[in-house]
């Protein structure tokens, strides 16, 4: 390849991965627990900024007239690590607002704090340097441990980024299959039988606000290492249904239809007006993709409202051991091969008794 | 014997006597398991329930009856916790239930059902019943990522009972279907099997047996019987009659929001007010 397909490749596949994980957070909270989170985005931004304050230099280091605070300049991976911490803090209070409020009222409270956020963050120019953002934004390693060159350094970052949406992929998928994932289910479903189960629905929500926050943050951070930029015309509000189009499409509230939907709208879409001629004047095709994105949306709600690869059936296979293997049980080790399961009586008989 | 208030004013409910037709044996004479005490509902200027006052008795089937519009389910709603704006005492097995979250009631071992069959419609059946069991530690963050060999054991003991209970009321062949594609019928009997998951120690039903067929019933009241002999307490909202007469050791009549009558069907059968507020409502 020449160096210049492989750096487009191998931006490609980075902007894939980042998403990939912001996508799966929220597809945590929206497709399996039921958060309207409209604000996704800003927990994204949280995790960008933090990044960005903990791995540059104090503001009056560089003299160039910018205005943030903090400037912490730790080594990675620490930065990330803040990244992710940011935005799963930002979800406590973010949670706390939107506590009481559900459906359509949470999602117009979430969209409307997106808006805020940006105005905030952009008119407190001491903050976080206003509309300029942060810039210069060490990438990690470059030209200390990794090669200087910019195509070969991308090629490693992107490796580093594949694995850490792998790590993100085993843990989303942890919890959805576990019985905890089907508490978050029955959220999504109903949250008054949740609670006259015994179960707290407002603590599940909780948790996967955070967690998903934390991810979004995790995604911010590994994007903003890769863009060494955060300004806040990159976090507007309709980032959020960026994210939403792709788990639409692709299928809620599962990850292979995650992974899809973000490599047909997020990359797929964006990438491919790119290659379109410039007509009528500048500009007009990039706009054009919020149009397609718009139409992409209201197509799968109006008519494959469950997405390309819906979300799969538990059936009663599942949860009797020795009748299937799923894949589940090949990946994590737990099928019943082990014979722990064995000792389970009566599995699949119908009791002539009544007990 | 009775006097009623007219609305607006706090009737006080009168303990019909047995005459005999109660049943015998301990139940009678022990503590209530749930008491409810001038129990107040409203919503904004309507008052639901104008200070109900009863008791149920533990291993009993307690029906409520009475007129649309009584009160009956905002009773109910108010004793699992699903009412913001109950006033008054609701106490069970020691515990007082108003102001507690409705998942806190749950824990005590109160199940309810809901007067439209309240499921989980994306996930299957069988995924109905598992979370209709009592909470337990395979249900935690921790264990998504720890001790999945032991959860997966506990899950499948679960799954075995869930099968046990649905080849009971021989819907088996239902198990892998979504729940929001099932009948009206069979999502009540869902909803019931869903309660019976966790061995509540009370059951709060409402009209459980809407819309199921005419056998089914048998079978369910056959269940729900069982259930009383070993030792389950039931409060029953319940239109049918003769199923209270088949079903209930003791009946409370609502109207306008308060207690008219407690005691036996056939007492209740002679009394004038219960007629009237029947057919006058």
């Amino acid at each position: 390849m020449s160096g210049g397909i492989e750096f487009y490749v191998s931006s490609l596949t980075l902007l894939f991965g980042i998403n990939l994980i912001a996508v799966w957070g929220l597809d945590l909270q929206y497709g399996v627990t039921g958060i309207f989170n409209f604000a996704y985005i800003i927990f994204q931004a949280a995790g960008a900024y933090a990044d960005g304050i903990l791995s540059l230099h104090p503001a009056n280091f560089y003299q160039a007239g910018e205005t943030y605070v903090g400037g912490f300049h730790l080594p990675f991976p620490l930065p990330l690590l803040g990244a992710t911490v940011a935005g799963g803090l930002l979800a406590v209070p973010v949670s706390f607002i939107v506590r009481r409020l559900r459906g359509d009222y949470q999602a117009m409270a979430l969209l409307v704090l997106s808006l805020i956020a940006t105005a905030f963050v952009t008119a407190q120019t001491n903050f976080l340097d206003g509309s300029l953002g942060l810039s210069f934004i060490p990438k990690p390693l470059y030209g200390s441990v990794l090669p200087a060159s910019p195509v070969s350094y991308q090629w490693y970052y992107c490796a580093f980024v594949a694995f850490v949406a792998l790590m993100v992929f085993f843990m989303v998928r942890a919890i959805v299959t576990s019985p905890f994932g089907r508490v978050l289910r029955a959220v999504r479903d109903s949250e008054t039988a949740v609670a006259s189960l015994g179960r707290s629905a407002h603590r599940a929500r909780y948790i996967i606000f955070i967690f998903g926050g934390a991810l979004a943050g995790l995604s911010g951070g590994l994007f903003v290492q890769y863009i060494t930029s955060w300004t806040p015309t990159g976090w507007l509000y309709p980032e959020t249904f960026l994210f939403l189009t792709a788990i639409v499409v692709g299928g809620a509230a599962n990850l292979g239809g995650n992974v899809l939907g973000t490599l047909l709208v997020i990359i797929g879409i964006q990438e491919a007006t790119r290659f379109l001629p410039q007509v009528v004047y500048p500009g007009l095709i990039d706009s054009l993709d919020w149009v397609v994105i718009g139409l992409a949306l209201l197509a799968f709600l109006w008519f494959r409202p469950k997405g390309l690869v819906p979300e799969r059936r538990r059936t009663l296979a599942r949860f009797v051991p020795g009748q299937r293997r799923t894949a589940d049980d090949l990946l994590l080790g737990t099928a019943a091969a082990s014979g722990a399961l064995a000792e389970v009586p009566d599995i699949g008989q119908p009791r002539s008794d009544e007990s | 014997m009775t006097t009623v208030g007219e609305s607006g004013t706090r009737p006080p409910a009168s303990r019909l006597d047995f005459g005999g037709a109660g049943r015998d044996g301990p139940t009678v004479t022990r503590d209530p398991l749930l008491s409810v005490r001038e129990l107040r509902v409203s919503f904004g200027g309507l008052v639901a329930v104008a200070g109900a006052t009863f008791d149920v008795r533990p291993g009993t089937i307690t029906g409520l009856i009475g007129p649309n519009g009584a009160g009956k389910s905002t009773v109910v709603n108010a004793i699992a916790g699903q009412v913001r704006t109950a006033s008054g005492r609701v106490s069970f097995d020691g515990h007082e239930l108003l102001g507690q979250k409705p998942h806190a009631i749950a824990s005590l071992g109160i199940r309810r059902s809901f007067q439209i069959a309240n499921l989980f419609d994306s996930m299957t059946v069988i995924e109905n019943l598992l979370i209709g069991a009592r909470p337990w530690d395979g249900e935690n963050v921790r264990a998504c990522f720890v001790g999945r060999r032991r959860w997966r054991r506990r899950e499948s003991e679960l799954a075995s009972k869930a099968m046990s209970i649905m080849d009971h009321f021989g819907v088996r062949k239902l198990a892998d279907e979504v729940a929001g594609n099932l009948s009206g019928g069979q999502k009540r009997i869902l909803e019931l099997m869903r309660i019976l998951m966790s061995d509540p120690k009370m059951m709060l039903l409402d009209e459980p047996m809407a819309g199921i067929n005419p056998v089914l019933v048998q079978t369910i009241a056959e269940h729900l019987r069982r259930l009383r002999d070993e030792g389950t307490t039931m409060l029953m909202i319940e239109h049918d009659l003769s199923l209270i007469e088949e079903l209930c050791d003791s009946v409370i009549v609502m109207a306008n929001g308060a207690v008219i009558a407690e005691g036996s069907l056939e007492v209740l059968r002679e009394n004038e007010m219960v007629v009237n507020a029947y057919l006058a409502g």
